[in-house]
């Protein structure tokens, strides 16, 4: 991206302040969010997500493995953010991998303690259970990755269809029982539980959500906080070096509650209509 | 059920994805379990509707492969006797095709190429200084590329999505294709970075790649002396096949991956694997050749209606 002179920053930041951005959008106002579902046929399940000139694909894979010795009754969960370099230059080679690992660790924070239960995952207790793989990929960016993101795991995993297992007959002792994998029959993931994330980013002394590149370049600090629907919070992150005050904190912490009520509710309903057009193509 | 019969002068797997020849084709692929593979050979049978049989077979290594046996050796039908192939195509028919350009805003220029299931986008970014002043070239632009695979873009999950040798090739491929008909003499001392992402994978990457990152730079502005194409065709079950998607890729029979330039009528790109007699050779280039053509007035379209677009915008 080419920087920007002092001129374009003060522009930006009196903006913000006057609650009118340099796209026309408020403060608290989201941008336009399109979803395309069951983008990736060989997955599982997968959405297609753009923000803006943000546009990132998520794609969820089920393998079946053997749930770890320390908890036998849950399947395992991992979520892999890959940003390409269509997105930026910088991103070839290894340059892309210190966000990728940034914004894998903070989906992983967000979204697993409470988004889906391992538990339901789980085949054989001890034995073989679902590994799910969640895949993203970072096509384009323009800022608010990880929003984007959060909302293109949720999509993708209303998505998904998780084949019907049966298992064939009753093995004891270390052997490996015999799974039959159902070609027709599907399980799908109850996502009313999966939460949204929400970033907001402090410029001067007023919070934005959804922020685009530009003014990502602005930020003093940003709270990421992952919402359910019930305003439960369910993750929290802090970017940025600067200090906040903790009422602050707090404050932006009810904001966010109430931004993430509209942006669930927009999000589900853009979810059921792309799902809704798949059917229908 | 045939027997497998050895073949001596079977080399060994192409790469890690050979033995796994119906992976893509098949949801949920065959599992590393030996358990599944007969059901997984039955399920074969009926959806393909050829005679496949797995035994115990010594020839395999027992690390990598996921099913004992490899299928180039066994007889199948990649062309029925009423001359469909796999998918219903038949020999000398393309997949078909899907072109779209800008989709990715902040790139000076981009594409995104559908060549059947195959799915493939590329960014270009530049002319722009050149990041590494050691490169720079004083007469002439760099131009750089890389090629990445998406982790969900093949059957199986991918771990590692670049560096590994198959994608530095073709990269390397991609740059040199794409080097000889962009005129670099025209920006010296800067850069172009071609970068093209994978997003599913079914056969024909490589030819993919490069109609994909022809219609980036095209985007972009950069000047080139005519626009590359690429197309790859095989032999299998003696016939030529055009356009090989996965399975028929995955077969071990030869596959000849052509790159021109079409008005110019020149090849810039031609890479084979296995071993075809010369006569029959002549002819597959031919059909890739052919398929090349193919491409080259789709894309001429879609470049076209883009202008159009951009025109109408303006309010011209």
């Amino acid at each position: 991206m080419v920087g920007l002179s002092v001129g374009e920053k003060h522009f930006i930041q009196g903006g913000i302040a006057q609650d009118l951005r340099s796209d026309g959008r408020k403060r608290l106002t989201y941008r336009p969010i399109y979803v395309e579902t069951g983008v990736i046929p060989q997955a599982h399940g997968s959405a297609r997500i753009r923000l803006g000139a943000t546009d990132v694909i998520a794609s969820v894979k089920a393998e079946l493995g053997k749930p770890s010795a320390l908890q036998p009754d849950k399947g395992k969960i991992a979520i892999y953010v890959d940003c390409s370099p269509t997105a930026a230059p910088m991103f070839e080679g290894r340059g892309g991998e210190e966000l990728s690992t940034e914004l894998s660790v903070a989906l992983q924070r967000c979204l697993l303690g409470s988004g889906i239960d391992p538990s339901s995952l789980v085949i054989v207790e001890g034995k073989v259970c679902w590994d799910l793989y969640i895949d993203g990929l970072v096509i384009s960016s323009d800022g608010n990755l990880l929003d984007a993101l959060g909302a293109a795991i949720k999509a993708a995993l209303s998505n998904t269809g998780i084949p019907k297992v049966n298992v064939a007959s009753e093995t004891s002792g270390d052997e490996q029982p015999e799974v039959n994998i159902s070609d027709e029959e599907f399980l799908q993931f109850d996502t009313s539980g999966i939460p949204v994330i929400v970033t907001l980013t402090k410029v001067g002394r007023h919070y934005i959500v959804d922020a685009t590149s530009e003014e990502e370049s602005q930020i003093s600090s940003a709270i990421s906080i992952s919402i359910n629907r019930k305003g439960h919070i369910c993750g929290l992150t802090k970017r940025g070096g600067a200090g906040l005050d903790p009422s602050i904190i707090l404050d932006m912490i009810s904001v966010a509650k109430h931004v993430s009520e509209q942006l669930i509710n927009k999000l589900d309903s853009e979810i059921a209509a792309a799902e809704a057009n798949e059917e229908e193509s | 059920m045939m027997q497998v019969r050895p073949n001596l002068d079977y080399e060994g797997p192409k790469s890690h994805q050979h033995h796994r020849a119906f992976v893509f084709g098949f949801e949920y692929g065959f599992l590393k379990e030996k358990l599944d593979q007969k059901e997984a050979a039955k399920r074969a049978n009926e959806q393909l509707g050829f005679v496949f049989d797995i035994g115990p077979n010594p020839w395999s290594k027992p690390a990598t492969s996921s099913f004992g046996c490899k299928p180039s050796l066994v007889k199948m039908e990649y062309v029925s006797p009423e001359g469909l192939r796999l998918d219903g195509r038949r020999p000398m028919e393309m997949r078909q095709i899907r072109a779209e350009i800008g989709t990715v805003a902040r790139a000076d220029g981009s594409a995104v190429f559908e060549m059947g299931n195959t799915k493939v986008i590329a960014a270009v970014y530049g002319p722009r200084e050149v990041q590494n002043r050691s490169q720079q070239i004083s007469d002439q632009a760099l131009v750089r590329c890389e090629y990445s695979m998406a982790n969900f873009s093949t059957g199986d999950r991918m771990r590692k999505p670049k560096g590994d040798r198959r994608s530095t090739e073709i990269s390397l491929v991609i740059r040199q294709t794409m080097e000889a008909c962009i005129l670099t003499h025209l920006m010296p001392r800067s850069q172009i970075d071609i970068f093209v992402q994978v997003l599913q994978a079914d056969g024909g990457t490589r030819s993919a790649c490069i109609n994909a990152a022809t219609l980036a730079l095209a985007d972009a502005g950069i000047p080139m002396r005519d626009i590359v194409t690429s197309c790859s065709a095989g032999y299998l079950n003696s016939t030529p096949l055009l356009d090989l998607n996965y399975i028929e890729d995955s077969a071990g029979g030869p596959d000849v991956t052509v790159g021109i330039l079409p008005k110019l009528d020149k090849v810039t790109l031609l890479q084979m694997d296995a071993k075809l007699p010369l006569d029959i050779f002549e002819n597959v280039m031919g059909l890739a050749t052919e398929g090349c053509k193919a491409v080259a007035n789709y894309i001429r379209e879609v470049l076209l209606e883009n202008t159009k677009q951009l025109e109408y915008r303006r309010g011209l």
